[in-house]
Parts: C-alpha cells; structure tokens; sequence
C-alpha cells in the first residue's frame, strides 16, 4: 500500500472518534452519555457552536 | 444473594427457550434438521424458541394464568425437553468455547487486546442489565406492563394514558412477566442479554457463512457491540433486541445453502413473521429488503438453466409461503388484540394512532436526510436513542482496498449489503423524519459484514501493517470506552454513593425512592391521576386503578375548571401525581391548580427532585366518589360503581 493512502487512513480512522468525542459524547443532553466528564462539556461549549446545527427542535 | 438467583432463574429459562425453540425447529425442518449444522443451529433455535415461548405466556395470560406455577410447569416441561434432546449439547458448548479460547491464544497480541476488550463490554452491559433499574421508555411502558401483567396474572389492555401502545406485539414483555412471577422483578431484564449474545453469534456466524475469517467475525462482533442503537437495549428493559434476533436467524437460513428449501423458507418466514410482531418498525423494512434477498438467491440457484418464466413461478411460490408463514407468526398477535380491543388488525385497523408518527418539520427532515449516514452515526436527535458505532465509518475506507468479487450478483457478501441498503432506503422513504436507528437495526447490522471484512483485510494481508495496525486498535479502544464509559461510571457512582444502602433503589433512577416513598403511604387501591411517564415503580395495584385512557379523554374534553375537579372526586381519584421534569404536564396542572375551587383542599404529601404528590381532599359532601377500585384477591384490580 501506498504511503500516502496510509497516512490518509490512519488520519480518517483519529478523526472519527475525534468527531464524535466532539459532537456527540457530550454531556448536554439526556441520556446515558450526559454521564461524559465535565471537561468534555467546556471542551463542547467552545466547538459545538461551531460544527452544531442546533437538533433540540 | 438475589443477584446469583436471577443469574439461576434467567439461566434455566434460557434452556426452555432452547428446548421449545429446538421442538418447533425440528417440527419444521423434519428431514432438513440432519444437515442444519450445529452450533449456529442451536443460536437459531434459542432465538426462535423465546418467540414461541412468549407465545404461550400471551395465550396463558390471555385467560387469567400466569402465576408462579404455571410458568414453572411450562419452564420445567421445556428444560427437561432441551435435556433429553441435547445429550451432547454441553459438550458442543464447551468445544466451541475452547477452540475459540485456543484461537484467542494464538492470535497477535494486539487483536487478542481488542477481543479481551469487547468480553469486557460485555460483562458491564451484564451488571448494568442485572443491577439497573429500567431506564426511559421500559421505566414508561415497557416494564410497567410487564409488572401490571405478573401481578395481575392477566394481560389486559394497560390502564393509563398507555392504552393505545397495548396493541403492540408483546414477544418481548411477557418474557419479564412471566420471570418477575418467578421472584425477578427489574433484573428480568437480564434475559435480553443472552439473547444479545446469541444475536451477536447469529452475526458472526453470517460473516463465517459469507467467508470472512475469525479476525472479521470478531470486527463485526465489535461493530455491533459498540453500536448504541443495539447496546443501549440490552440493559434498559426495552425490547428493540428481539426482532434483531429474530431478523439475522432469517438471514442465517436464507444464505444457508444457495437453493432455498421448502421446509427452511417456512423457518425464515416464521422468523420474518415474529420479527415483525416484535417491532412492528420492522414491517416495511423487512417485507422490502428480504423479499428482494431471497429472490436474490433463487436467481442465483437457478442461474445454471436460467428460464425466466420458470423463475417468476417459483419466486411466487417461494415468497407465498414466506408470507403464509408471516401470517401464521402474527395469529397470536390478532387473537390478542382480538380479545383485547375487538380489533384483531389493531392498532393498523381500529386502534390508536401512535403508528403515523412525523416527529420533526419539514427543513428538519431534509437535513437529516441530506446528512445520512452521519446523522446515524452523530446524529443526537431527541428520541434518536443510540447510534451505530462510529467503527463502521472509520473502517468505511477499506473497502475500496477489498479485492474484487469475481461475480458481483452470485457474492453473498454483495447480496446481504444490498438487502441493507434497500432496507434503509425504504425506511428514509417511508419514515424519513424518524431518525431512530433502532428502529431498522437490521438494515444497519447488514452493513457490517462489509466492513469487518475490509478491515481483516487491511489488518492481515498488509506488508508492514504495524502503524495501520496500532491505529486500528487506538480507535476501537476509543469506541469500546465511549460505549462502556457511561455505564461504569452509572455503576460505580450508585455503588459507592450508596455503599451503606442495602434499599432496591441503589442503581436505579430518582423515582424509585420517590414512589417507593409513595407506595408507603398510599392504601391498597387508591386512585392516581398521574401526570407523568415513568411509572414503574408506583405499587401495581395503583398502576392497575389509576385512571384510564378513557377516563383522560374524558376528563382532557372538559372545558370548565369546576367540572374537570368533580370529575376528579366522582372518579374517586386519591391522589394527583406530577413528575415535575415533564413542561407538558407542569402547565396542564398549573391551569388546574389556578382554579381550583373552594371546597377542594390539596396536602402535599411529597415534594422531591421529581415528583409532587399532592392528596386530593374533598370538603363539599354534594361531591363524593362513584367509583371505586377494588379486587376479591388483592390481584386483578377493577373499576366497580359503588
């Protein structure tokens, strides 16, 4: 396999659960993953707003 | 003590549901059973066998029987059958555990981590479904019923504001019934977890079926293990489980052999049918996407002497049984309903309307579509309740690195992700506004298998795959702690915050000691208005008298202030319940408290985090109640006019 498709892999396969330690184990909500860490929410108050369309409805 | 009987208790009910499940598998099979190979045969045969169970609890329940000794005898019976059909089943079990173990050992030690950390999951979800009390809708509905139905020994239409969801298939909840009449309260809910095992094999054993590897049998196992939309019903007394189940065992006797029997196609309708009972979410996704699958199949049996007119007539005969035997899978379900409501088609013909739900705007919808699949991956819509695992897109890219299947059309692994994809394009086109994974977990489960073999791929066959490898690893690790981290710390912090208490409330929600509270003070039949969802742990006498469906319609039609509170006090209501969490029922009782009249004085006799009890006292005797709750036997509470 060619180096760069590694590299593209290996980047794709971090920023998932980046992404999702980011939008959605946040602890905002109800449900099981409110239980996130208080870190993650002041983690969250800074990025949610700016990836987050707002889903409350 | 308690928690080793229910480990006892769901461990011998487990063997009846292998025993009838295998009864019923050899009844249809007949002569096909010698070739039905065995572990997998008996994965099927369990998951059938709690459908077929759950059967008789309902046709017992229906007349009044499920108590302590009949559920007993109907367990006995079928745990003696799984003995004397199974001599050697033990010894099948344990070869299947050592040479897996055996293959554990051998493997690198960097997968045998990963492997090691989903046994891990496994035992937390385990102690969750153990020691949790039930959790949202199961603390609404779903156990509330079961608890109605075992104390009452009967299954009667729900009293309350749930009437309508009675008309439901109820496969899953008598299971709790019939186990809490056996002493198991809330940890009945611990028999969803072996049947989330055995869903899991069922999985491993279709990728076995479409020659993915140990290594890829295990990425699949994870990728369903770390999918919230399945995990989160393991333990929180919801039933989404079973028709999973009960849709991969169709799956497993559909791929089975290329030509399709006329006695195996009867077992995967009865499959497709009890499924369908279970989730009722199921039936278009179901009828669509398999329908499609097996004619997939037979195409492809028939590809040696392909005449299309030929095919036509056997594709119709094929899915004519499906369907007879789809049909003969919901006759319970008619009969129930029958019974019940007088509407055996209900709630589809002469029922509630909950089935038409639209649950967000029209722009809401179209975003959501526009972002699948992410929006099932991080999408956190209200009432989505879970996601599939984040694994499935970080492994996405390994496909394209799969070599090519030498005829797309005859590749199992091709047919079974088409039938996915079918199934959740139906499910956009038909529900496009309800984004709820768990409502077609099926479709996303068939997904997996192309992934976990892209990723055993990836894992094996690169030169030097250590970085590739390693990263591998990382993110699964990501995704088994962000799936386990909540229910850790749930378990732990009720563990030590209450390591004094020995109450049952100890791992469970703040109702539990507010109703518990409750349950202490109020006597023996008295009537609720209870303007809230989470009932389960309100007495079951007073979730039986409380007031009912109709009595609420009736009472919601009420204009006039004054009369809404006469209709309180002749309906002989006790007690006026708020869960203060819920903005809907705030205001409806903010309006009623604000004119209230005179005569009417309310004691509040509970005022906590959750809930306000307040005691209705009537002090104009012009007013007094016409209607009373009350039972012969303390069971089987009814409404009687004094």
């Amino acid at each position: 396999m060619k180096k760069w498709r590694k590299a593209f892999l290996i980047i794709w396969m971090l920023l998932i659960p980046t992404i999702y330690f980011i939008t959605v184990a946040s602890p905002e909500k109800t449900g099981i993953l409110e239980n996130m860490p208080e870190f993650v929410r002041q983690i969250n108050k800074f990025v949610q707003p700016l990836i987050k369309r707002d889903a409350s409805l | 003590m308690f928690f080793l009987f229910s480990i006892l208790i769901i461990t011998l009910y487990c063997l009846a549901c292998s025993g009838i499940g295998q009864l019923i598998s050899i009844s249809i099979l007949g002569r096909d059973y010698n070739t039905a190979p065995n572990l997998p045969f008996y994965v099927s045969a369990f998951i059938l066998g709690q459908s077929g169970l759950s059967i008789i609890w309902i046709l017992i329940a229906l007349f009044g029987g499920l108590n302590f000794i009949s559920v007993s005898i109907v367990s006995f019976i079928f745990i003696s059958l799984f003995f004397i059909l199974n001599k050697n089943y033990l010894r099948l079990f344990l070869n299947f555990l050592i040479s897996e173990w055996q293959w554990l050992m051998r493997t690198d030690i960097l997968f045998r981590l990963i492997c090691f950390g989903v046994l891990a999951l496994l035992l937390i979800f385990f102690l969750s479904a153990a020691l949790m009390g039930p959790v949202g809708d199961a603390e609404a509905f779903y156990m509330v019923y079961s608890k109605i139905i075992s104390s009452s020994n009967t299954l009667k239409a729900m009293p309350g504001g749930y009437y309508d969801f009675s008309q439901i298939g109820l496969l899953g909840e008598l299971h709790f019934s019939a186990l809490m009449t056996l002493g198991l309260a809330e940890s009945s809910k611990l028999f969803v977890w072996p049947l989330s095992i055995f869903a899991g094999l069922m999985l491993v054993t279709i990728c076995a079926q479409i020659n993915i590897g140990k290594k890829g049998q295990w990425i699949a196992f994870c990728l369903l293990f770390t999918s919230s939309a399945f995990t989160n019903h393991i333990w929180d007394g919801k039933v989404d489980v079973f028709p999973f189940a009960l849709s991969l065992a169709a799956i497993y006797w559909i791929l089975l052999e290329e030509k399709i029997s006329k006695t195996r196609i009867k077992l995967i309708g009865l499959f497709l049918g009890l499924a369908m009972v279970s989730k009722f979410s199921y039936i278009p996704v179901l009828i669509v996407s398999f329908s499609l699958l097996i004619s997939f199949r037979l195409y492809i049996s028939e590809l040696i002497s392909f005449s299309f007119i030929k095919y036509i007539k056997k594709l119709i005969i094929l899915l004519s049984t499906v369907y007879v035997w789809i049909f003969l899978a919901w006759i319970p379900h008619f009969l129930k309903n029958w019974i019940l409501f007088d509407a055996p088609l209900a709630p589809f013909i002469g029922g509630g309307s909950f089935l038409n739900q639209v649950w967000f705007s029209e722009e809401d919808t179209f975003w959501i579509i526009k972002t699948y699949p992410f929006a099932l991956i991080f999408g956190r819509y209200p009432m989505q309740g879970g996601n599939l695992t984040f694994l499935w897109l970080a492994f996405l890219p390994f496909v394209f690195f799969l070599p090519k299947a030498k005829s797309f059309i005859r590749s199992p692994l091709v047919q079974i992700t088409i039938t996915g994809l079918v199934g959740v394009a139906v499910w956009i086109l038909l529900r496009p506004s309800v984004i709820a994974p768990r409502y077609f977990f099926i479709s996303l489960s068939l997904l997996i298998p192309i992934i976990a073999l892209g990723t055993e791929v990836i894992y094996e066959k690169d030169k030097r795959p250590y970085f590739l490898r390693i990263t591998i690893l990382i993110t699964t690790f990501f995704s088994l702690l962000f799936i386990s981290y909540p229910n850790i710390k749930n378990l732990v912090l009720k563990l030590t915050k209450n390591i004094e208490a020995h109450h049952e409330c100890r791992f469970s929600g703040d109702y539990c000691k507010s109703f518990k509270n409750f349950n202490t003070i109020a006597p023996l039949g008295a009537r609720i208005y209870f303007l809230g969802y989470y009932g389960y742990w309100v007495r079951p006498d007073i979730l039986e008298c409380q007031l009912n469906s109709s009595e609420i319609k009736s009472f919601d039609s009420i204009k006039k202030s004054i009369d809404k509170w006469t209709y309180l006090i002749e309906h002989g209501v006790d007690y006026i319940i708020l869960d203060k969490t819920s903005k809907l029922h705030l205001q409806q009782i903010s309006e009623l408290k604000s004119r209230k009249p005179s005569w009417i004085s309310l004691e509040s006799i509970i005022d906590d985090k959750n809930l306000i009890v307040w005691r209705i006292q009537n002090n104009n005797y012009e007013y007094y109640p016409k209607i009373e709750c009350n039972s012969n036997n303390k069971r089987n509470w009814m409404l009687k006019e004094k």
